[in-house]
């Protein structure tokens, strides 16, 4: 199993010479298996990136299959997907996977974002791939291809994400990018989720009000992360979702902070990393 | 009159090493008149965060005028970001070509939607005021401030404006493919037309009509910032995608006598490295006319 960071960004893109080695795209993260299965956690401009990689494999021919889970309608996860050339390309199959327990369908975020007034491609049935949208529920797991994959509802904001847990051979790989933990007993459902994940891919916006979402003080947090990923006794942290205004600089200090806090709190097996656009790790 | 370039890509912001001299935002160009002059903004792409950013440290009253030339993504996903909406010190005007049946409010008030952004109209403080006009209307933003329009040739039509300001003028021509084998407005065109075959008369009268309106709005401008997302192989391949390549625009110049070509709208995929191949072919193109040509690039500006 080989996670790829293609996208590490909450909120909005970020170019420039401040985001060059942590990388502003909008959240994206991709896990392939050796047996070919291919999925994308959320498609942020990250998605684009990646789907230009793989114009050389059968995805570029129409004889491709991809899927996809979009974890909430906020843009940063999905405005990549109107720029992702194998959707466009006849013969290839995409599954996005919902929950059909949350009220908002993937198939309306997608297409609430392609109406004529906003995309040229004025909706998602000229996209040419095949596009379904099976639905997963919250107790239950799906195969993808070698993986086990399975949904949980999280809070978030005004409205309710999803985090993924992803089970395959070389290990459990949990990925929870945006969640505000209202209370304790949201936060034990939440461990319990978590728990015993090989890599947890997790928010470092979470404890921010969002109404400071625009502040150009604002910075990332990793406490609620450290905490969680502690309790729940994953091997390693990968913090994503950074606000725009962490430079590459301010997210070195991050990384050290969040190392120096997990060790006061004595979670001393916990390793912690960033994400980082275009690195893979392999399990 | 001083142009400043806040984003100058087409499609999708692209963040990343390669992109650092051009620029990875979505497009937005500011146009400054002076220190207690409107402030004129054209298109509400990625860019336009940062120069909200710069205009939210002054505490004076300020008067914006943010002309939209159509409601891509990549012309208004900027600015749910935008700070002077928060800011009460801030008169905000929105302008747009009147679209039947969808009001620049109602496409303003989706692009925040909740469910696609967590703040909302009811967080803005600024006075928002919207403009609706008529194809090729003229109006003032201000004394001795004119703005003229221009229908372009672009699905579900984008238009240009030019400003008039003492003596000054300048053009923002994005997006657009040329006036040649295709009109490009409400139906979606699902195959790329042959460019070789003879277009029907009355099709190419009409597209002889509006680029003759837009050769008149470009008449004698000092700056055309122009959409030259395109080479002429990927125009001849995708006549249909509404963009133009540099020899389009530099024949405009030359019939409207524009003295300073601005590419603009860089294509999302074009590395930092393959820019400057693509000005140095325009640059030898132009050599023989009379124009100047040069690319828009972020943070840059051009004073007039
Ligand atoms: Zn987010
Ligand atoms: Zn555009
Ligand atoms: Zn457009």
């Amino acid at each position: 199993m080989h996670i790829t960071f293609w996208g590490v960004r909450g909120f909005i893109p970020v170019p420039g010479a401040q985001s060059v080695r942590y990388g502003g795209n909008t959240i994206c993260v991709g896990i392939e298996c050796d047996d070919g299965t291919r999925l994308a956690l959320d498609a942020g401009t990250g998605l684009s990136v990646w789907g230009r990689k793989l114009l050389g494999t059968d995805l570029g021919k129409g004889k491709g299959e991809f899927n996809l889970v979009i974890t909430h309608s906020h843009y940063d996860h999905v405005q990549g997907f109107s720029f992702f050339i194998p959707a466009l390309i006849p013969g290839n199959k995409i599954r996005v996977f919902g929950m059909d327990e949350t009220n908002l369908s993937a198939e309306d975020i997608l297409e609430s974002q392609m109406t004529p007034i906003f995309s040229p491609m004025q909706t998602l049935k000229n996209f040419g791939s095949i596009i379904t949208y099976p639905q997963l529920s919250s107790s239950g797991t799906e195969p993808v291809g070698s993986m086990e994959l399975s949904l949980i509802d999280v809070p978030h904001a005004t409205s309710r994400a999803l985090a993924v847990k992803m089970k395959a051979e070389g290990g459990t790989v949990v990925y929870a990018p945006d969640v505000v933990y209202e209370n304790a007993p949201s936060c034990e459902r939440l461990i319990n989720f978590y728990r015993g994940a090989d890599v947890l891919i997790h928010d470092s916006t979470s404890t921010v009000h969002y109404n400071d979402i625009l502040s150009s003080d604002f910075s990332n947090d990793y406490h609620d992360a450290v905490t969680v990923a502690g309790k729940a006794g994953v091997k390693r942290l990968f913090l994503i979702h950074y606000h725009q205004e962490m430079t590459d600089d301010n997210l070195d200090s991050l990384l050290e902070d969040a190392r120096t806090y997990a060790r006061e709190q004595g979670y001393l097996d916990l390793h912690i990393s960033l994400a980082q656009e275009g690195y893979t790790l392999s399990l | 009159m001083k142009l400043v370039f806040w984003g100058v890509r087409g499609s999708i912001p692209v963040p990343g090493p390669h992109t650092v001299r051009y620029g990875g935002n979505t497009s937005c160009v500011q146009v400054e008149l002076g220190p207690s002059e409107p402030i004129l903004i054209f298109d509400a792409g990625t860019g336009i965060r940062e120069l909200g950013q710069a205009l939210s440290a002054r505490t004076d009253s300020l008067d914006i005028h943010i002309f939209i030339t159509h409601a891509h993504w990549d012309h208004i996903q900027g600015l749910p970001f935008f700070d002077p909406l928060f800011k009460s010190n801030c008169s905000i005007t929105f302008y747009s070509l009147k679209r039947r049946g969808h009001a620049l409010s109602d496409v303003v008030n989706s692009v925040i939607e909740t469910r696609y952004f967590p703040l909302s109209r009811a967080d803005w403080e600024a006075r928002i005021r919207f403009v609706e006009f008529e194809n090729e209307e003229s109006f003032s933003v201000g004394s001795g401030i004119s703005v003229s329009t221009s229908r372009l040739n672009h699905p579900w039509i984008a238009n240009a404006y030019r400003v008039d300001y003492q003596n000054k003028s300048m053009v923002y021509a994005t997006d657009t493919a040329p006036f040649e084998h295709v009109i490009l407005d409400w139906d979606f065109i699902s195959r790329a037309p042959d460019v070789s075959q003879p277009v029907d008369p009355q099709i190419k009268e009409q597209l002889q009509v509006m680029r003759h309106n837009l050769i008149s709005l470009c008449k004698d401008a000092d700056v055309l910032i122009y959409d030259t997302m395109f080479t002429d192989e990927q125009y001849a391949r995708n006549p249909h995608w509404g963009h133009s390549a540099p020899s389009h625009a530099l024949a405009v110049c030359e019939e409207s006598g524009v003295r300073h070509l601005v590419m603009f709208h860089h294509a999302p995929e074009r590395s930092d490295e393959e820019m400057d191949i693509l000005v140095a072919d325009a640059v030898e193109l132009a050599s023989k006319t009379n124009v100047k040509i040069s690319a828009a690039q972020e943070g840059h500006s051009i004073l007039l």
